[in-house]
């Protein structure tokens, strides 16, 4: 609003100058005041604390960080289907949730424990990882040619419902996978014995969580001295894998072809197809990808919790979307931060306020986050999409 | 390929794989199960007349609850008819509208015609299969039909009760489809108003049938409706405002734990029920109004977490503001003099003060008090009225609203925020406004919902519960009540009617057919029903994008051509302005 | 066009008409109908002879659906073994037992869901022909369907159910909110909170424990029962370090074990159940450097399971805890070794707490029935369970007492050793 017209001897004079005290600024000064009055003195007690053990503050700091990068992976699921067609895709935690399974299952099947040869568990893992980021990625185009594609040109909440049904579904099959009964008959069926050890791998009960054998080193690093904080071989593998993964995709997106036509895609579709875009083959690539990075995730939270259970996506999905829109929805680097962030912030919670209290402190700092910052962290500004 | 083959097969393919490996083992059978369901695929698909499309689509709820419900509630044709009916002749309608009073009564008799005759079809697939492999008796089940049909004892045989059962099931889906057929030709609000009069005497029809036939389906349906209340709540905020809201469960949350709070031994606040409801509604629109604010400069899916962060940050508050440590003690430890070493003193003050009754809820809720009327857990029916009059109350309240001023700023603030603004609308005043609002009825919905289960447990508002309301809206068909009912209908009936049941029914058929209870896991069919239960939105959301009764304005946008200017329009100033995509 | 209106109007006012007075039934005033349909279904089922119908039904409503689906199938799964060890039938083959496994919970919340319990009960209340209900299996649900079924009389055995408050006095009003009717009629073959807690308590302090650090998985049961424990730890001397609530659906809890390790506690004990991530809470507590040789882990009868061990794996499970409110299966002697043989054979793995608990509440139910040949009526069958004295069951020898709890007061105390569990002595 223009806040200076020019009268009519062509001075430029004030003329309504907009009262400092708007609605916005009175709410903002008036929560912040309520939050200080609430909040200030723990926060100052958190403070406190902080600086009093500053080994545990150093320690929480890096266990937070090493979650963050695995629910950037995550998250960078989200974003790169939301930068495309600005869909929430709420079946990407079942996939990342899919991808624990399946390479639960392949650990099974090919029997890797602690005790094998550290060259067959390179190899085992490596291979293995390639394999469920295959499963995972095809899972997913499926995902987007059966049920989100026929909703293109559909109201812009048909596919999220879509979605979310997906997503009903994937976490029955993650039940139902879970069932040593089913792989036994699978095994009597097929005549494969070899189906069995997949049942081991399952458990007795259908539902409760499945464990993988630890695999990977629980050991200190030897580069970083015991008395810092702890950081093992286990979380180093975590951290690595997850930013050389980030940097790929970074790199992708940045640098090659396919990366520039999904960038074009998803700036506006028809242009590109009018530049001779394939523009379902884009989106499919990008489902592809975005499949693959949730697989890669699901496995390595697998190694490095140990844990995988059916519900497991979304929880991590809750997080990983909210670090995805933390960052600016549809920025790469973006969700990287948000999920680094969210780590930490759920780490510190734990740590200083009381781990009830932890996603109710996530979600808070979201929303201070947003009120600020609109589009999220390192989002563009402006432009209001239709 | 013709689109109804290409359906056909693939709904063949799917059906096959999945009675194959549910372990039907013979092929045959699994594919004769799958064909059946393929050819149901493809009359769907095929380019029928609107009428016979409409008539087949809401038949299959019909069809569906008989299945599920017939072997040991037979008259629940009748109450499939008159929901099929009703919902038939409305499918029609908004199809084809039609705009004399004899056209649409036609209309409507013969979409309620086809939707009647495949329930009526069911009823008898259920007869002479169903009832035999579920391994009751036809002598049990001609008692049953006596028992429990209208006129069923003085027809003697059971044969005669069928006929006569299905003859009445066709007959009461052909009037009702042909009275809503009727009043959707009238224009307006009037006819509107018609429109709800109609499925307000299905409604109110519900309880006398439910005791005659003895459905006893009131305590499913209670919950079905109060979450029918809570879409159209939502539907205001995102159907009418499109403000997409995620965490629209924070209300329901905080009407109810208004009432728990205020009419419960919690706190030894007995208030009357008729006074608190309408404290808990206005709680509510004050919180729709508080948790609207910061999402003011947000736009698009932005808002959608911020409501999502909404959402889950309440029951965590209603959780953990349950106080008592071991021994319940209710100190106040004021910061406590502790400050800088020993615990956090905000949240020690929070941890001490039982306000919500934390992780065992809030319980015994008192029930609403009516000279001569007893509101208890065994007393079905005057809970039911109540919730119809909640509902009758939003409707009117909704309608009128919608109409008004206010209605109509919040249309223009869903097609161009900008425009609107420019236009000299209040954006601030019109999107709290539509926060609140919604806010308000799921107020209602909450109490109502605290005081009939008289209890509440902060795990009964979490994120499924916003999900899936959202789901009743777009399903049904955004910013179109008479979709959203049905939409909820149709997801809750599933959720809690037709799932639960059939899964019932398949288990007694598998028992009943290899005689023994231990069967493996996976193929105990309650396992299956997360499976089947997102099989039907995603299939619902395939066969109808846009909603099952979209409202007039949405689908004018669904046509692309009219949109297709516009978003070039849009594209070429896209591309001007970025660089990066200017100089490719 | 008035005449087609008018006319379908006639219609549909004859056609409801015809529906409110098909049926014999005169039409009452709706507010009293419920009442009047409960006494029409009170007609016996078909050919049965005076007094004793020719099948009776069994209910239980458990959340079937959603993450407590694990310890349900147990439970469930011993409610037939029990049935079909009776052949389906009592009064010596006479009458017929129907099983019904009702669902509290809903797919799409995925938890058990206070109108469907509320459902379940009444749908159980006015079918004439159940006898018996089992369950539910959460506290909170029984707080709902307890008033409907007391209205109805009908007896509830719950293999689950440990708030204090269902039974005895705990908050204001309990339990005499849940009882409308003034008469007892619901039973619980499991041990409340206050007793397992405080066994818990007693137990750490024998195995030396001097500080503690509780956690708890922020639900009802475990909430309960680790707010006992800590009320007994400190009357025991133990020094509570600290008391945090999980967030049970998190990935990792890496941060939490933190935190704990700063504190340097003996022990750490887990209010919770398997499902809310109990394994991966042992799992991280062992990854951040808390051997079992330092600190100990202690949970309830919530994780005395196999999913435990699965879920935690051996290593880590190795070690830990349980407190278990009966005699352990393998000390078991006369019916109760037979089913632990029986129990082993059919699925091959030790029976877990939850097996125990819902092959009692069945047996409890059995031998109620079989005592009320003479009448089979809800009210003989509620004064039958509640007369069951010196019951030789599964979990030992114990009566209800008349608020409906388990006598059994001697809690067993297992240790999982070789990835097993193992008994190791009684604690009280």
């Amino acid at each position: 609003m223009a806040t200076r017209s020019v009268s009519q001897s062509g001075d430029p004079v004030e003329v309504h100058q907009r009262p400092w005290l708007t609605t916005r600024r009175v709410i903002i000064i008036v929560s912040t005041i309520v939050f200080l009055a609430l909040f200030g003195i723990p926060l100052l007690n958190v403070g406190y604390k902080m600086v009093e053990t500053p080994s545990l503050f150093l320690q929480q700091v890096v266990t937070g960080l090493t979650k963050g990068t695995y629910l950037a992976i995550i998250a960078l699921g989200y974003t790169l289907v939301y930068g495309i067609i600005e869909l929430i895709n709420f079946a990407h935690g079942e996939v990342y949730m899919m991808g624990a399974f399946f390479s639960l299952s392949l650990i099974g099947l090919f029997g890797l424990s602690g005790e094998s040869s550290a060259l067959a568990l390179t190899f085992g893992l490596v291979g293995i990882m390639i394999c469920t980021m295959t499963f995972t990625a095809v899972l997913n185009a499926s995902i987007e040619r059966f049920a989100y594609r026929p909703l293109r040109n559909a109201p812009r909440l048909a596919p999220l419902i879509s979605a979310i049904g997906v997503s009903f579904m994937l976490q029955n099959v993650g039940i139902l996978w879970g069932d040593h009964n089913l792989w036994d008959n699978l095994a009597d069926w097929t005549g494969i014995d070899r189906l069995t050890r997949i049942g081991d791998a399952m458990g007795s009960n259908m539902v409760a969580p499945k464990s993988f054998p630890s695999l990977l080193p629980n050991r200190q690093v030897p580069f970083i001295p015991d008395s810092w904080f702890t950081f093992t071989w286990k979380s180093l593998l975590v951290v690595v894998v997850s930013l050389s993964l980030l940097g790929a995709l970074y790199a992708f997106v940045r640098f090659t072809k396919l990366g520039k036509a999904m960038r074009a895609t998803a700036q506006d579709r028809d242009a590109s197809r009018l530049m001779g875009i394939n523009v379902d083959l884009t989106i499919s690539l990008t489902f592809l990808i975005g499949g693959a990075l949730g697989g890669a995730a699901g496995m390595l939270v697998g190694l490095y919790t140990g844990t995988a259970v059916f519900n497991m996506g979304f929880t991590a999905g809750l997080l990983a979307f909210t670090a995805a829109v933390l960052g600016g929805i549809g920025n790469i680097l973006g969700s990287a931060l948000g999920g680094l962030l969210i780590g930490l912030l759920l780490a510190l919670s734990d740590q200083y306020l009381g781990s009830r209290w932890s996603n109710a402190v996530i979600f808070a700092i979201l929303v201070l986050i947003l009120v600020f910052r609109p589009t999220g962290l390192l989002g563009e500004e402006g432009g209001q999409k239709a | 390929m013709p689109k109804s083959l290409k359906v056909g097969i693939w709904t063949f393919i799917g059906s096959f794989l999945f009675l194959m490996f549910y372990g039907f083992q013979s092929v045959l059978v699994a594919a004769i199960g799958a064909l059946l369901i393929a050819i149901f695929g493809v009359l769907l698909a095929l380019p029928l007349p609107d009428v016979v499309k409409s008539g087949l689509l809401t038949g299959i709820i019909g069809l569906v609850f008989v299945i599920a419900y017939a072997v040991e509630r037979p008259a629940i044709a009748l109450l499939g008819a008159m929901i099929t009916g009703v919902s038939a002749a409305l499918m029609a309608s908004y199809r084809q509208h039609k705009t004399d009073l004899r056209a649409g009564a036609i209309q409507g008799a013969l979409a309620g015609a086809v939707g009647g005759a495949l329930t009526a079809i069911a009823l008898f697939l259920v007869w002479l299969y169903i009832v035999p492999a579920a391994g009751v008796t036809n002598i049990a089940y001609a008692k049953l039909l006596s028992e429990t049909i209208p006129l069923g004892a003085s027809l003697g045989s059971d044969v005669a009760i069928i006929g006569w059962l299905s003859a009445l099931t066709l007959l009461i889906s052909m009037l009702l489809g042909a009275l809503m057929g009727m009043a959707r030709t009238v224009e307006g609000v009037r006819g509107n108003l018609l429109s709800y009069a109609i499925l307000g005497l299905v409604v109110l029809l519900i309880p006398i049938l439910d005791r005659q036939t003895e459905l006893q389906l009131l305590n499913a349906f209670i919950p079905v409706f109060v979450f029918i209340l809570l879409a159209l709540g939502l539907n205001i905020v995102v159907g009418y405002a499109g403000l997409l809201d995620l965490g629209y469960a924070a209300f329901f949350a905080i009407g109810a734990y208004t009432t728990g709070m205020l009419s419960s031994p919690l706190h030894d606040t007995h208030w009357n029920f008729w006074l608190v409801i309408w404290i808990a509604a206005a709680v509510a629109a004050c919180a729709g109004v508080i948790l609207g604010a910061p999402t003011l400069p947000l736009r698009g899916d932005y808002l959608a977490i911020v409501t999502l962060g909404f959402g889950e940050i309440v029951p965590i508050l209603f959780r953990n503001l349950g106080g008592g440590g071991p021994n319940g003690s209710l100190t106040l430890k004021l910061f406590g003099g502790q400050l800088g070493t020993a615990d956090i003193a905000g949240f020690t003050v929070m941890d001490q003060v039982n306000l919500t009754g934390g992780v065992a809820g809030i319980n015994p809720i008192d029930p609403p008090k009516l000279p001569g009327i007893v509101f208890g857990p065994q007393n079905q029916v005057p809970w039911f009225y109540l919730l119809v009059a909640i509902m009758m109350l939003t409707l009117f309240l909704i309608n009128r609203l919608r109409g008004s001023r206010q209605g109509r700023a919040w249309t223009a603030l869903r097609e161009d925020e900008l425009a609107a603004d420019a236009m000299g609308i209040n954006t601030v005043r019109t999107k709290l406004l539509a926060f609140a609002m919604g806010a308000t009825f799921s107020g209602f919905a909450g109490a109502f919902y605290g005081a009939y289960v008289s209890a509440i447990f902060p795990t009964s508002f979490d994120f499924s519960v916003s999900i899936i309301v959202l789901c009743m809206v777009i399903l049904g068909g955004l910013g179109n009540m008479a979709g959203v009912i049905v939409g909820g209908l149709l997801i809750m009936g599933a959720d809690r009617l037709i799932l639960p049941q059939t899964s019932n029914l398949i288990r007694k058929v598998v028992q009943h057919q290899q005689n023994t209870l231990d069967l493996p896991t996976y193929r105990d069919i309650t396992q299956w029903r997360l499976l089947l239960f997102g099989m039907v939105l995603v299939l619902m959301m395939l066969v109808r994008p846009e909603g099952l009764l979209p409202n007039a304005r949405r689908r004018a946008e669904l046509h692309p051509d009219e949109d297709t200017a516009e978003q070039e329009n849009a594209t070429l100033f896209d591309a001007e302005r970025d660089p990066q995509l200017a100089g490719h | 066009m008035k005449r087609w209106i008018s006319l379908m109007v006639t219609m549909v006012l004859l056609l409801s008409t015809l529906l409110a007075c098909g049926t014999e039934t005169p039409t009452e005033a709706p507010a009293t109908s419920a009442s009047g349909s409960t006494t029409d279904n009170a007609t016996q089922p078909a050919g049965n002879t005076a007094g004793t119908p020719e099948s009776i039904t069994i209910v239980s409503s458990l959340p079937r659906t959603g993450s407590s689906k694990g310890q349900t199938d147990t439970i469930v799964n011993a409610i037939r073994m029990r049935l079909e060890e009776a052949d389906n039938t009592i009064c010596e083959g006479k009458v017929k037992v129907n099983y019904e496994d009702m669902d509290d919970a809903t797919a799409a919340k995925g938890a058990w869901d206070e109108a469907k319990e509320a459902e379940n009960a009444q749908n159980a209340a006015q079918d004439q022909n159940v006898l018996v209900y089992i369950g539910p299996f959460n506290s909170g649900a029984a707080k709902i369907s307890i008033p409907i079924l007391n209205q109805a009389g009908l007896v509830m055995i719950s293999p689950s159910n440990t708030a204090v408050g269902l039974t005895k006095p705990f908050d204001p009003g309990e339990p005499d909110v849940y009882y409308p009717s003034g008469k007892r009629t619901y039973t619980r073959v499991i041990p409340s909170d206050d007793l397992q807690g405080a066994a818990g308590a007693n137990w750490a302090k024998e195995l030396g424990v001097e500080s503690v650090y509780i956690l708890d998985d922020n639900e009802l049961y475990g909430k309960g029962l680790s707010n006992v424990f800590e009320k007994q730890a400190k009357a025991n001397g133990l020094t509570v370090l600290g008391h945090d609530s999980i967030d049970p659906k998190a990935s990792d809890y890496q941060a939490l074990m933190n935190k704990i390790k700063a504190t340097n506690p003996d022990l750490i004990y887990f209010g919770g159940i398997t499902q809310n991530n109990a394994g991966q809470l042992v799992k991280d507590m062992r990854s951040v450097g808390m051997t079992n040789a330092d600190v100990k882990f202690m949970g309830p009868d919530g994780i005395y399971e196999e999913a435990f061990i699965e879920a935690a794996g051996k290593d880590a499970a190795e070690g830990s805890y349980i407190t278990f409110g009966g005699v352990p299966p393998a000390k078991l002697t006369g019916k109760g070794a037979e089913w632990y043989a029986n129990y082993k054979a059919k699925f091959g793995s030790e029976p877990e707490a939850y097996a125990a608990y819902g092959y009692e509440a069945a047996s409890v139910a059995l031998n109620a029935l079989n005592q009320s040949c003479d009448s089979l009526t809800r009210e003989t069958v509620l004064n039958n369970v509640f007369n069951t004295k010196d019951f030789e069951g599964v979990l030992g020898t114990w009566s209800f007492d008349q608020n409906g709890d388990t006598t059994l007061t001697e809690l067993s105390g297992q240790q999982v050793t070789n990835g097993e569990f193992q008994y190791v002595q009684n604690i009280k």
